[in-house]
């Protein structure tokens, strides 16, 4: 087990400087002239000069591609063209405001997620399973960013009983949070519902029915136990899209978190601090997926025996997630 | 030859079959009649439509929904309705066009990867390298670095679902390539591109529509996600996305224009997810009820 | 059943855990404003500012002068002249007073005594030496254009004197300039000019903390050289840059001032008694212009004739909003020397070319083009210019030239319009920035270096007239010569002002002292409650 965590943990470093090297290139070709951008209209040859080889945009693609792995290897994120300093700095702190916002939505997500997941699996067709899957299939279909401008029309202009925008308070994070997190709680949904139908169809539920047992610890301990596997894939899946989706909703309630700092990044033309988020991202989305992965063995002994055995090569996330392609 | 029209009358039984499944969900014949209505009025736009998109009225702006602008008018004196109208075009068109280049991408890379063993390691880990990056922030960084424009946007988008399609071909094509008609094509000499082309392709279809069907869904979102950010489409092109973001700011004045554009993504978003559910639970067995 | 729900609660740990680690530094938002409305005995003394951007670095003189840094920056950093508008005087404030010798070559400038630094230090004359020094060391050095530094020496610890190459008058304006300001040489040199790392200035706030993208702090300085000043003992700007939500910050008691609010939001602060609403013109002009390194565009009837088709007023009352104004000329009225001041004795209508379809045919079938042409329009990614651009284009379509919109980001435009000079229409903005309109002539200026000059005009005549101005001494001759270039830059259609911007910012209602400064940024010294 631990050689399996490990294993997965080296294999996190390929995957960021692939990650690294990815947005570089792409970043790389485009356009516009970062040192213009942050030195200003009136800016002199001279200190453009002095800025490009302060920030470490002069030589050729190469040159710039081994100082990025170099610093990559150190830790070092390089510095933000618009304010001159580490970008690692700002992302820490920026990174907190999202992590928690995104904590808090998928904590929303599942809480809402998996109780009407079941209980549409339990009473399929239903009224209560009909209107749940619908909302579910609702949730899915809303523009995240424009759930986010209906909340602030109905709970800001309206009624005037939240704040729009900004951070810190708990009547500020109510908006953003459910933003986020009503998009998860329908996938969540959807997925505990088909994958809860699918178990509650199989034998043992029927013998554990004739054995008298209680509704709620059969659905509870069997039924559950059993089909959590497509559940915390889903729910995995859905850390890594939240950050994601944190982008809209940030620039939507001036959040000052990953998101908006990356697209602040992006129209300023202050790539360095672009790539930090995306390597940042791709570096929370991994670990996630890593814990993902260990709570599999807690639900699935299975699982465990799997890693053990075969280390790396079967990956249970895949076995799931094709299971989750066609289940839905 | 003989081999031939019976895949061929094998492939139309299943499409029949399929289809009368697909009858049998309520839901997904609505959602299908929803997305062949918004077809209709995206092909005939100019006709429809009771204004261009671009006519501007200063003498009629910021006016509320009534009888004469059912769906108000703009800051600039435009009528909405028009505008959602010809909007239709872009936002289909888009997804469209953007799971249309994933296809071809992600086919092209799965494909490879199924058949040549050699390649597929080499394919696969560089599509999990471009998994680990949020399919948002890898079309945003496309976006940037070829400029904001209709077909970039299409392209941004369309690339950054590659890797999932590149999968789900790959792993339907590992199943395929097993059976025994794919084994007979090869044994009396087809060619690879021959087997892939008239055997491997047809019989993988099936995952790879319904796959198709949500990634459309997604792409219209996230194609008006970026024009929300200002990534995306020029004005005054009337792009569902990029109106919400126009709109925005007199959300205190006039609401509809920031919620109408939004109602007219989220129902083409939920017919193609309604669809893409029906069809997955009528190509997919076991869940038949 | 136990171990399902051990999980469950495990994961939501690991949330709740990330959670809290994560949200430990943050405390809320508070106003301090809730004591006023008790049986108050204390005057509230705290300001919370929602401000549209985030400051980009601290440093004042090499670093950014966008408006949103400036607002923040002119309250830590002074220079040697204020500027007030709207009147455009130039005032003293580190400087007691300065004159002229008698060929405008020395300017003798005597700075107030017992200044302070916000490290500790005095500020003497030799201080401002070395601040000038450093400007013209900066990427911001056309502030002390043609200043002779080398030459240039204090007289004593309170008086200095500035030696120019040869005569030229905007020096005064540039003095005021937000980038010409007067710090402390022992701190730079101690913290070896690292801004990030120093607190030199003499403004009558010193830096707090800065958590980029999310607000500035600033704290009272309490040794500031004014007694008495300033009233408020910390003053955070909260970056807010989605702009309904800016007003909303203050109606909601979130915010006491908001800054830049839109036009749509001016109806709700008029009819709301609890907040008080400023607006100020400023003394920007947007202008549409062509480029005219393009054979097309050097054609004074073509852009003669896109002039006629464009209906300024109709254009205004569709995209602003209410907010500013259609020009009143070639510069807004608030600039000195501007002949759009009605009682100015060049004082001519502004549009020079009015409105009319019919004759901007005529006129670009004259020039050659009877179907038209196309053409591309950068708009930028201003949301007012980009409604502006959609105005236009339809406008222009009326006479036959097809356009294509380009709204490209910041840094995309830049590099198009200043550097690569690949567009054909734009749209920018014009301004007398340091006050001395000098700096708005240089638009027009073919030897320009420094950007402004976009649309690649260039007249031999205007290069004369624009450098005769900047170096005359005499006020009344100096009128005239500036009236010349504004009026040939009209003629020739040098640029075509579309509208006049407006500083709208609101507050609570019991704030009082509110006053703009010179770069559109308030002063908030004068601030009290």
């Amino acid at each position: 087990m631990l050689k399996f965590i490990i294993k997965r943990l080296l294999w996190i470093i390929p995957v960021l400087f692939g990650v690294a090297i990815i947005v570089f290139t792409i970043l790389y070709f485009s356009p516009g002239d970062p040192a213009l951008q942050a030195l200003g209209d009136n800016a002199s040859p001279e200190a453009i000069e002095a800025f490009n080889k302060d920030m470490g945009l002069d030589g050729t693609y190469f040159d710039r591609l081994v100082r990025l792995v170099t610093g990559l290897c150190k830790g070092d994120l390089g510095k933000s063209y618009k304010t001159r300093t580490p970008v690692i700095n700002e992302l820490v702190t920026k990174f907190k405001v999202t992590l928690r916002i995104s904590a808090y939505a998928i904590i929303l997500g599942i809480i809402l997620g998996i109780f009407f997941g079941i209980i549409s699996a339990l009473y399929q067709n239903s009224i209560w399973d009909t209107l749940s899957t619908g909302v579910a299939l609702f949730g899915i279909s809303m523009p995240m960013f424009w759930q986010g401008l209906m909340l602030i029309l109905l709970f800001s202009v309206i009624l005037n009983w939240l704040p729009p925008s900004g951070y810190g308070t708990w009547q500020q994070m109510i908006m953003p949070v459910v933003a986020l997190g009503v998009n998860s709680s329908a996938t969540i949904m959807r997925t505990t519902r088909s994958s809860m139908l699918e178990v509650m169809r199989q034998d043992y539920i029927r013998t554990a029915k004739a054995k008298g047992q209680k509704f709620s610890t059969i659905v509870i301990r069997h039924a559950l136990h059993n089909a959590m596997i497509p559940i915390i894939t889903v729910i995995g899946l859905q850390l890594s899209a939240l950050l994601a989706g944190s982008i809209v909703t940030e620039v939507i309630f001036s959040i000052s978190g990953v998101g908006r700092y990356l697209v602040d990044s992006m129209t300023a033309r202050d790539y360095a601090a672009v790539q930090g988020c995306v390597i940042l991202i791709a570096f929370v989305s991994a670990i996630l997926n890593l814990i993902v992965d260990i709570i599999y063995t807690f639900i699935d002994p299975r699982m465990k025996t799997m890693y053990e055995s075969a280390g790396v090569k079967l990956n249970p996330k895949k076995l799931a997630k094709a299971a989750e392609v066609s289940n839905g | 030859m003989a081999k031939k029209t019976r895949d061929k009358n094998q492939h139309h039984s299943m499409v029949g079959e399929v289809w009368h499944q697909f009858k049998k969900n309520r839901n997904a014949v609505i959602g299908l009649i929803v997305l062949c209505i918004f077809i209709i009025i995206a092909v005939f736009a100019p006709v429809i439509a009771p204004y261009g998109y671009d006519d501007q009225d200063a003498t009629h702006t910021k006016i509320a929904p009534c009888r004469e602008y059912p769906f108000g008018t703009d800051n600039l004196g435009r009528d909405v309705l028009s505008r959602i109208i010809h909007g239709s075009r872009y936002s289909l068109m888009i997804g469209f066009l953007a799971v249309t280049i994933s296809i071809i991408a992600g086919g092209i890379l799965g494909v490879l990867a199924a058949f040549y063993p050699k390649l597929d390691n080499i394919i696969m880990r560089t599509m999990d390298l471009f998994m680990a990056i949020p399919q948002m922030l890898l079309a945003m960084c496309i976006v940037a670095a070829l400029g904001s424009s209709l077909f970039n946007l299409m392209l941004a988008v369309g690339l950054s679902s590659t890797p999932q399609f590149a999968r789900v071909v790959r792993a339907s094509v590992l199943s395929t390539r097993g059976q025994e008609y794919v084994e007979a094509a090869r044994a009396i000499g087809g060619s690879d591109f021959n087997v892939i082309v008239r055997h491997i392709i047809p019989n993988s279809l099936a995952p790879l529509i319904v796959q198709a069907t949500l990634s459309m869904a997604r792409a219209i979102i996230s194609a008006s996600a970026l024009s929300f950010l200002g990534f995306g489409i020029q004005a005054p092109k009337p792009e569902w996305g990029a109106m919400l973001s126009a709109g925005r700011k007199y959300i205190r004045q006039c609401w509809w224009l920031t919620v109408i554009p939004g109602l007219a993504i989220m129902v083409v978003v939920y017919a193609l997810n309604v669809v893409g559910d029906g069809l997955r639970d009528s190509l997919d067995p076991r869940l038949k009820k | 059943m136990k171990k399902i729900i051990a999980l469950l609660l495990a994961l939501s740990m690991i949330f709740a855990l990330a959670a809290c680690t994560s949200g430990g530094g943050t405390e809320p938002a508070t106003d301090g404003g809730e004591s006023t409305e008790g049986g108050e005995t204390a005057v509230k003394d705290t300001l919370t500012i929602a401000h549209k951007q985030d400051m980009v670095d601290k440093d004042p003189i090499n670093g950014s002068t966008t408006n949103a840094t400036i607002k923040i920056k002119a309250n830590v950093y002074e220079t040697l002249i204020e500027r007030t508008v709207p009147e455009s005087e130039m005032k003293p404030l580190l400087a007691e007073s300065w004159e002229w010798n008698d060929d405008y070559t020395e300017l003798t400038v005597h700075i107030k005594s017992g200044v302070k630094t916000h490290n500790g230090g005095d500020l003497t004359a030799e201080d401002c030496l070395f601040s000038l020094q450093k400007i013209s060391e900066s990427s911001n050095n056309n502030v002390t254009e043609k200043m002779d530094l080398a030459k240039s020496y204090a007289v004593d610890d309170t008086t200095f004197v500035i030696v120019m190459e040869e005569t030229y008058m905007p020096v005064i304006a540039n003095l005021s300039y937000p980038t010409a300001v007067m710090f402390d040489k022992e701190g730079y040199e101690e913290a070896n000019g690292d801004w990030n790392a120093m607190d030199i200035g003499t403004g009558a706030f010193q830096w707090g903390d800065w958590v980029s993208g999310d607000h500035v702090t600033l704290e009272k300085f309490d040794e500031y050289h004014v007694a008495g000043m300033p009233a408020i003992s910390e003053v955070n700007f909260k970056v807010i840059p989605e702009d309904g939500n800016r007003y909303i910050e203050v109606e909601t008691g979130h915010a006491d001032i908001a800054y830049e609010i839109t036009g749509v939001d001016i109806d709700s602060a008029e009819s709301n008694p609890d907040v008080v609403l400023f607006r100020e013109f400023t003394n920007d002009n947007s202008y549409l212009s062509f480029n005219q390194r393009e054979e097309i565009f050097q054609d004074v009837r073509v852009r003669k004739a896109l002039a006629m088709a464009m209906d300024l007023q109709s254009a205004w009352s569709v995209c602003m909003d209410g907010v500013g104004r259609p020009p009143v000329g070639l510069l807004p009225d608030n600039i000195t020397d501007s002949i759009a001041k009605s009682d100015s004795p060049w004082h001519v209508d502004y549009p020079m070319y009015a409105y009319n379809v019919e004759e901007a045919k005529k006129l670009l079938a004259e020039a050659g083009y009877p179907d038209g042409f196309s053409c591309r329009y950068n708009t930028g990614d201003n949301s007012v210019r980009m409604a502006y651009g959609e105005f236009f284009k339809n406008a222009f379509e009326k006479i036959g030239v097809t356009v294509e919109l380009i709204s490209l980001d910041g840094a995309t435009n830049n590099q198009k319009l200043k550097v690569e000079h690949d567009f054909d229409i734009y749209t920018w903005g014009i301004a007398a920035t340091n006050g001395d309109i000098d700096y708005a002539n240089r638009y027009f200026w073919s030897k320009d270096n420094t950007n402004r000059n976009i649309m690649g005009y260039s007249d031999p005549e205007m290069d004369q007239l624009i450098e005769d101005a900047a170096r005359e001494g005499d006020p009344a001759k100096r009128s005239e010569l500036n009236a010349k270039v504004q009026l040939k830059a009209l003629e020739d259609v040098a640029i075509i002002p579309i509208y006049q911007q407006e500083d709208v910012h609101c507050y609570v209602n019991g704030l009082e002292g509110f006053v703009n400064g010179a770069y559109q940024s308030p002063l908030l010294k004068y601030v009290h409650f």
